[in-house]
């Protein structure tokens, strides 16, 4: 997030667009309510109808994976109409003409047919967005996995430069994390490509830094992502894989292409807290503790780095992250002596001059600190680009709408998207077992409109089986107008309903490497008909 | 009083003390015991509230002939009054020993800044339910209108369960918020309102207006003033000040002479 | 006791806003006659009170529940029409 959480509470405006808030981000529909109660109009785009949409001034259904040609929309008419901030772009960005020479091909009734927005709406939300400042846009998963997610993602920040919603105050580009951590942990290095705080490997300076810190010569060629992993692991060129929390047998796309590379490799270690469906099939499971069985840090969604505390001491022979590392380094002959979690942040912090550097274990005291946290003295950053963006200027990018990788054809009729219900977590290795979660939803589902479960003759409960041209899975059918007739919804949580036997590996964005989850062609029919 | 604590533990009055503690920076509950008598010279003592009584309800479930002392305010004497009612804990083993100030409504980190005074939204006041609102006040509005106002409300609800958690009150084994067959799982919101009308329903005679329901719901629902309507109710047709007195509660007593009059279809 | 417990529901769904919907009468076999005054009574009253503001509500699901009454609190707060609106 480019702003901070409570500052959502004072948006004059706020714009949610790929995002169940409700369901997956809880506490941060707190503040949008709390905003929505003092006055800010609420603007919520999702193929669904989510909780959220409910409470919005406009709620529409954009067709999936139209967004880049939704926003593009919503800018021409900004521009048309002079609501965009001009001094602003003077001032503090670049290239604007690259956008405006694209969306002026985006006119309110071609965009309304990608869409299927009518242009009323579209104009209403140009103008929430655009009069209200300042203006919050949030965006999840439903931005990003997308094999336009990259474009989706920058055609957000046009959206907000060219308002001027960037470096104020309750505006910004706000993408919700999906975990308490993936901030901290990208962070600290989590990546294929860079050292911590982004840091890129390649960089020669900063390779010598920490090859210096290491005693070690470290390598300036980027690793694998996951994406890349997966063939690679098919014909053999990897061998070994080493999971950490991680569950890639639910969470990963294409299920049997999945097992399969999986079934391929030599050696598999998992190190979970629990013993997820990856963990059962590995050779080693290294048991870890829980976040409250260990000391350390975490980064949440508004780069807030925070302590958390050891609560209870770890169930049986587990150990922290850090100890199994450690200790797995030193047998495999890089001898890693760390006496505590504050011993390597300090390390990480030194090492980490643009974000970190600032923070001591007891500078985070309570409330935590937001980085960039550049020294001692630094109070942290509630709201980045403040009165320049980081990279000088805030860089405009005409982008062209894409159809997504699958659209639907005769044989696969339906589009598919995946996502999250409020009561379970990703693979629901922790929260299936939680017996008050387990209550809410036992089984996997798959969400379809009234209409289309008319023309099926299908009843809420009845078993459907649903194939794409990567396989087929069996889940029973809920039937309801929160999807749009010809859209149709599966929850990932559930591994005996592995909704990713369907999605495509093959799909991905070509920058980030993102799997295209939010999209599939689907068919469906009745089991017993 | 720290003194009188360890008096009691060392005597074995008691076999542990639930009170206050400075843990991280938070003011958390803490159980003291025996072992530890130092500990003792910890024990916060402040505006800090959060039920012990439930802690202690469940420290009975484990241990039933556990001896528990613990800080008492106000609402937290009333909350046993209603346990020892419902035989969830046995006056014989509580020990209670009245702490200073009452609850606070906003504590540092308890993020409920929207019940200050005049913090309520607009928006909320106009198409809501004003958190600050009297029972007389949220009576203003029409019949129509004030459903209108509890559903949307109502309709805010992310089913996180906080309000059952926190509550003193709430120890039931079996839920009926749970229940499949009363309330309908698996979506967002929750049937409304028959979510939150099983709770109201289910806090009659119980509810002793503590206020940590409403602190804790993250959409911020005015839950306090609907349980408070319930226990208005309930003095109203059963001249029962919730945890009040040591007598049965209303909803015990089965098979009691009738005094009231039915009503007739017109007035209603 | 059943009198006092329908009372405070009486009460309570009043302060919800769903005053006048629940009746209790005490009617015994033989007294066919009352039976069918109370049952057309209650009937003419909640034909009075128009169709239950719950229909709509009780789809187990994430309906933006068009027309039903909640709906119109977010719905005054903005005039405009809806998208989801349209869908439904
Ligand atoms: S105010 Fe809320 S938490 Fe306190 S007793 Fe009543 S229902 Fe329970
Ligand atoms: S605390 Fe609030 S949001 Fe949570 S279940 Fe209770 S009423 Fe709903």
């Amino acid at each position: 997030m480019t702003n901070s959480i409570t500052e959502i509470e004072d948006a004059g405006c706020i714009f949610v667009i790929g995002s169940n808030t409700t369901a997956c981000h809880p506490l941060i529909a707190r503040r949008i309510y709390r905003a929505k109660e003092k006055g800010a109009k609420l603007i919520v785009a999702d193929p669904r109808n989510i909780q959220l949409s409910r409470f919005a001034d406009v709620a529409v259904n954009h067709r999936l994976g139209s967004d880049v040609a939704l926003l593009n929309g919503m800018m021409h008419i900004i521009i048309r109409n002079a609501w965009h901030a001009r001094d602003y772009i003077a001032d503090r960005t670049e290239r604007f003409e690259d956008l405006q020479s694209v969306v002026a091909a985006y006119p309110p009734d071609k965009v309304s047919a990608i869409t299927g927005v009518s242009a009323e709406n579209l104009e209403r939300m140009a103008k929430l967005y655009a009069t209200n400042p300042p203006a919050a846009l949030i965006y999840a998963m439903g931005i990003t996995q997308h094999t336009t997610g990259v474009d989706n993602v920058k055609s957000c920040c046009n959206l907000a430069m060219l308002c001027g919603n960037v470096g104020i105050a309750s505006g910004g580009v706000n993408p919700l994390r999906g975990q308490n951590n993936v901030q901290g942990a990208c962070d600290m290095g989590g990546l294929p490509n860079v050292f911590t705080g982004y840091q890129p490997v390649s960089d020669p300076d900063v390779n010598k830094k920490f090859s210096r810190a290491w005693r070690k010569n470290l390598s300036d060629k980027p690793g694998m992502t996951i994406t890349d992993m997966v063939p690679a692991m098919l014909d053999g060129r990897l061998k070994a894989l080493y999971v950490i929390g991680e569950n890639p047998k639910l969470s990963d796309p294409d299920w049997n292409h999945f097992n399969h590379a999986l079934k391929n490799l030599e050696f598999l270690v998992v190190q979970e807290i629990f013993l997820s469906e990856t963990a059962q099939v590995a050779d080693v499971v290294l048991p870890a503790a829980s976040a409250a069985e260990k000391d350390g840090t975490f980064t949440n969604s508004e780069r807030r780095c925070m302590r958390i505390h050891k609560a209870v001491e770890p169930v049986g022979k587990a150990l922290a992250d850090w100890q199994i590392i450690s200790k797995l380094s030193t047998v495999m002959g890089y001898p890693m002596e760390y006496n505590s979690p504050e011993e390597i942040f300090d390390e990480m912090a030194a090492l980490t001059p643009k974000s970190y550097a600032g923070m001591t274990y007891e500078r985070l005291g309570l409330n935590g600190l937001q980085w960039p946290c550049p020294d001692r003295e630094h109070p942290g950053t509630p709201y980045l680009h403040k009165n320049q963006f980081i990279q000088g200027k805030g860089k405009f990018h005409g982008i062209e709408y894409k159809d997504p990788a699958e659209l639907p054809t005769d044989e696969y009729p339906y589009f598919l998207t995946t996502g999250r219900m409020f009561a379970h977590y990703h693979t629901g290795t922790m929260t299936r077992i939680s017996p008050h979660l387990d209550i809410e939803q036992r089984t996997g589902y798959v969400s379809i409109h009234p209409e289309d479960a008319d023309k099926l003759a299908v009843k809420n409960g009845d078993p459907l089986i649903l194939s794409s041209r990567r396989g087929e899975m069996e889940a029973p059918a809920r039937v309801t107008p929160s999807v749009t007739p010809g859209t149709l919804f599966l929850p990932i949580h559930f591994g005996e309903n592995p909704t990713n036997v369907l999605t495509n590996a093959e799909a991905f964005d070509p920058l980030a490497k993102i799997p295209e989850f939010k999209v599939s062609a689907v068919n469906i029919k009745k089991l017993r008909a | 009083m720290k003194n009188k604590i360890k008096e009691w533990l060392k005597s074995g009055q008691i076999d542990i003390f639930l009170g206050y503690k400075t843990l991280q920076g938070h003011p958390l509950p803490h159980a003291f015991g025996k072992d530890n008598l130092e500990d003792i010279d910890t024990l916060i003592t402040g505006s800090n509230y959060y039920p012990l009584e439930k802690i202690a309800t469940k420290l009975v479930a484990e241990k039933p002939d556990i001896k528990i002392g613990m800080i008492t305010q106000d609402h937290s004497q009333r909350a046993l009054n209603v346990l020892y009612i419902w035989n969830q804990l046995d006056p014989e083993n509580i020990k209670p020993l009245k702490g200073d100030g009452c609850s606070s409504n906003l504590k540092e980190h308890a993020d409920d800044s929207h019940r200050e005074a005049g913090k309520s939204g607009q928006f909320k006041k106009q198409f809501g339910m004003n958190t600050h609102a009297s029972i007389e006040e949220a009576e203003i509005f029409a019949q129509q209108e004030r459903f209108q106002r509890w559903m949307y409300e109502f309709q805010k609800c992310i089913k996180c369960y906080g309000c059952r958690n926190i509550c003193p009150v709430c120890f039931c084994k079996q839920c009926s918020l749970e229940h499949s067959n009363l309330i309908g799982t698996g979506s967002l919101p929750p049937e409304a309102p028959i979510y939150h009308l099983v709770r109201a329903v289910h806090m009659a005679g119980r509810c002793i207006d503590c206020g940590l329901c409403e602190e804790a719901c993250p959409a911020d629902i005015p839950l306090r003033l609907l349980y408070r309507k319930v226990n208005a109710i309930v003095t109203e047709l059963f001249d029962y000040e919730t945890g009040s007195r040591l007598d049965q509660s209303p909803f015990s007593i089965i098979g009691e002479s009738i005094t009231l009059k039915l009503k007739p279809i017109a007035a209603a | 006791m059943t009198i006092k417990r329908i009372n405070f529901l009486q009460e309570l769904l009043e302060f919800m806003g769903l005053g006048g919907r629940l009746h209790l009468e005490w009617i015994s076999s033989a007294e066919a006659q009352k039976f069918v005054q109370v049952v057309k009574e209650f009937t003419e009253k909640i034909r009075h009170l128009g169709p239950n503001p719950l229909r709509g509500f009780t789809l187990n699901n994430l309906t933006l529940d068009v027309g039903a009454a909640a709906g119109t609190a977010a719905k005054t707060a903005c005039p405009e029409p809806k998208e989801t609106v349209a869908q439904n």
